[in-house]
């Protein structure tokens, strides 16, 4: 099948004076047509930088530096900026982080939805509104007809991440990025919200790049798990596969941090010990390397390649060179 | 509707609303409402004092009436106001939202210029203006729109700069809003009531503006009656017939702290999330 998201060799720096902050180092992915995907790694790994890419909405100083982003047959790094305009929220749409933040305070939070039927599509004002209300109801809040006039403040914080994900279903997108949808509310909600973004893949068949740090949430509704560490894929797979049979250290290591249910309580967790690198000065070699327990000479001097370990699961590490085909 | 229920529950700012509408209507209604004529020149009744029969607030040097002349007076006074503080507003929010939003060389002259014209005292610009195209209220009001485009272009530069980085002016990026729709859907209803509340503080700057540039004789040729010409003719005779100047001056006295009182409210009226308590 084609992919309907397809990132080859992304490179995304900051030039800042004389120092250049490599923030996505040659990331390559792919996303099916209704696939969820998780998209995983500490803060400052490159998983926003990497979808502002996607969406061509990168700040300055940042800049695409190399590779190619396919979507539908577009490369969308070629598109003119009104191409890419109608793109964006009408075949990709995006489920901010911070809900209250991303809903403008001052206008009625049904008009905000009505508006994105507005930019994208040739709706009148009033089959707009119905189309909000109607979005508003599908996502779960109470009373749409009456609270599509409130305010954003009016809302709980999952009420409000409801109405951003109304907004985001608004023109039927082929893929949904949802930037850590889940942050800052409790696991009720939690819950709630990504059964919301299931059901919006079971209904309209959309894909979801799901980013998260957060592993435990990523592996209950992802069907592939992207691992990045400081502006790489590090490792690539089924989420089954990633669990049961995880081959890069670090991915272990984010493993072996979740808390365990059921069996002895452990007085610690396991922990990867060190910090990222900086990505104004990586390392050389494996940008893993620093922290890992099996790093070997070879290590710290080359970088590895992305290789496929077996089909679908791919991994950067010198353990497994020897092992592809 | 909604806003006049949510100013009512606001007691000085309805006050204030309450008595503007009284003085436009004053205003408008001046040559129904006048006892008067207020040009009618009558040298037997000089200078009389409040409260005399058919004069309720006296008569002035020419034996006119000053009550019929601050009712007509109110039209000049208002309008030059208004007028001149809708064209700086027009000039200003035009320029200080562009400027914020294309940030760049445009955004570095627009502000420098408005410094610069804000450095420059109001009354230096109506000095010119009227230097240059004579005595007349279009004059004034040119002068004040002028002078008062600067404040207009720095408050919503301001504003919209710190506007645009917010969430969700990004959120609407991310979904595909053009500049012109982020600019009217998202920008303008934030800057809003700053621009409604500049507009009430301004409109209260302006009529004493007016009534300073009158008191110089720079506003309308008489006989026209103006608040501050009024002013200006009764400052001479001030010692011997007080009444005249003090009952103008009163009137620009209301005029002004009734827009104030407007303003002020208006920020806490406009502004949603204040609303919760009001409900």
């Amino acid at each position: 099948m084609e992919p309907l998201l397809q990132v080859k060799n992304l490179c995304a720096y900051f030039f800042m004076g004389s120092s250049i902050l490599k923030a996505v180092d040659g990331v390559s992915f792919e996303i099916q047509p209704g696939q969820i995907v998780g998209l995983v790694g500490e803060s400052g790994c490159g998983k926003t930088t990497a979808i502002q890419c996607v969406l061509r909405l990168l700040p300055s100083p940042g800049r695409i530096v190399e590779g190619e982003i396919w979507f539908d047959d577009k490369d969308l790094l070629t598109l003119s900026p009104e191409e890419m305009r109608q793109i964006r929220g009408r075949h990709i749409s995006v489920v901010l982080q911070d809900a209250m933040a991303a809903l403008n305070p001052v206008i009625p939070v049904g008009e905000q939805v009505a508006d994105i039927r507005l930019a994208h599509t040739t709706d009148s004002n009033r089959a707009a509104w119905e189309k909000a209300v109607e979005l508003m109801g599908k996502t779960g809040i109470p009373r749409a007809i009456e609270r599509a006039r409130y305010h954003a403040h009016e809302f709980s914080g999952g009420m409000q991440q409801r109405i951003v994900i109304a907004t985001a279903l608004a023109c039927n997108p082929e893929l949904i990025i949802a930037d850590e949808p889940t942050t800052g509310l409790d696991v009720t909600i939690q819950e709630q919200i990504l059964s919301l973004l299931l059901k919006a893949r079971e209904q309209m068949g959309s894909a979801i790049l799901y980013i998260s740090h957060d592993f435990a949430t990523v592996v209950s509704i992802c069907d592939r798990i992207i691992i990045m560490y400081a502006g790489e894929v590090v490792e690539s797979a089924p989420t089954k596969e990633i669990l049961t049979n995880p081959m890069h250290p670090y991915t272990e290591g984010l493993i072996n941090s979740i808390p365990p249910l059921g069996g002895t309580p452990m007085e610690f967790l396991p922990a990867i010990p060190g910090l990222p690198p900086n990505p104004v000065d990586l390392p050389p070699g494996c940008r893993f390397a620093p922290r890992c327990a099996h790093a070997k000479e070879e290590c710290l001097a080359q970088r590895p390649q992305l290789v496929a370990r077996t089909p679908g699961h791919y991994v950067r590490c010198f353990s497994y060179k020897e092992e592809m085909n | 509707m909604e806003l006049i229920r949510r100013l009512r529950t606001n007691t000085l700012a309805f006050v204030g609303a309450i008595a503007i509408v009284i003085i436009l209507l004053m205003a408008i209604l001046a040559p129904v409402i006048t006892p008067h004529d207020p040009n009618e020149v009558n040298t037997a009744d000089r200078f009389l004092p409040p409260g005399s029969e058919g004069y309720m607030l006296g008569t002035d040097l020419l034996g006119r009436d000053v009550l019929s002349r601050i009712i007509l007076g109110s039209r000049v006074s208002l309008l030059v106001a208004g007028v001149g503080v809708g064209m700086a507003m027009v000039i200003g929010v035009t320029f200080g939202v562009i400027a914020a939003f294309w940030a760049g060389w445009f955004e570095i002259i627009v502000m420098q210029i408005a410094d610069v014209l804000y450095a420059v005292p109001t009354l230096m610009i109506a000095l010119g203006v009227v230097g240059l195209f004579g005595r007349s209220v279009n004059a004034v009001m040119f002068a004040i729109g002028v002078a008062y485009s600067p404040l207009f272009a720095r408050v919503c530069h301001s504003a919209v700069v710190s506007i645009r980085e917010l969430g969700f002016v990004e959120a609407s990026r991310a979904m595909g809003a053009s500049h012109l729709r982020i600019l009217w859907k998202d920008v303008m209803p934030n800057i809003l009531p700053l621009i409604m509340v500049q507009v009430t503080v301004s409109l209260s700057w302006a009529i004493l503006q007016e009534a300073g540039l009158g008191f110089l004789g720079m506003s309308v040729a008489p006989p026209t009656p103006s608040w501050g010409t009024m002013l200006n003719e009764g400052r001479e005779y001030f010692y011997s017939a007080p009444t005249m100047p003090l009952f103008t001056g009163l009137m620009v006295l209301i005029a002004v702290f009734s827009f104030n009182l407007l303003g002020d409210g208006l920020r806490d009226i406009l502004d949603p999330r204040a609303w919760e308590r009001l409900r």
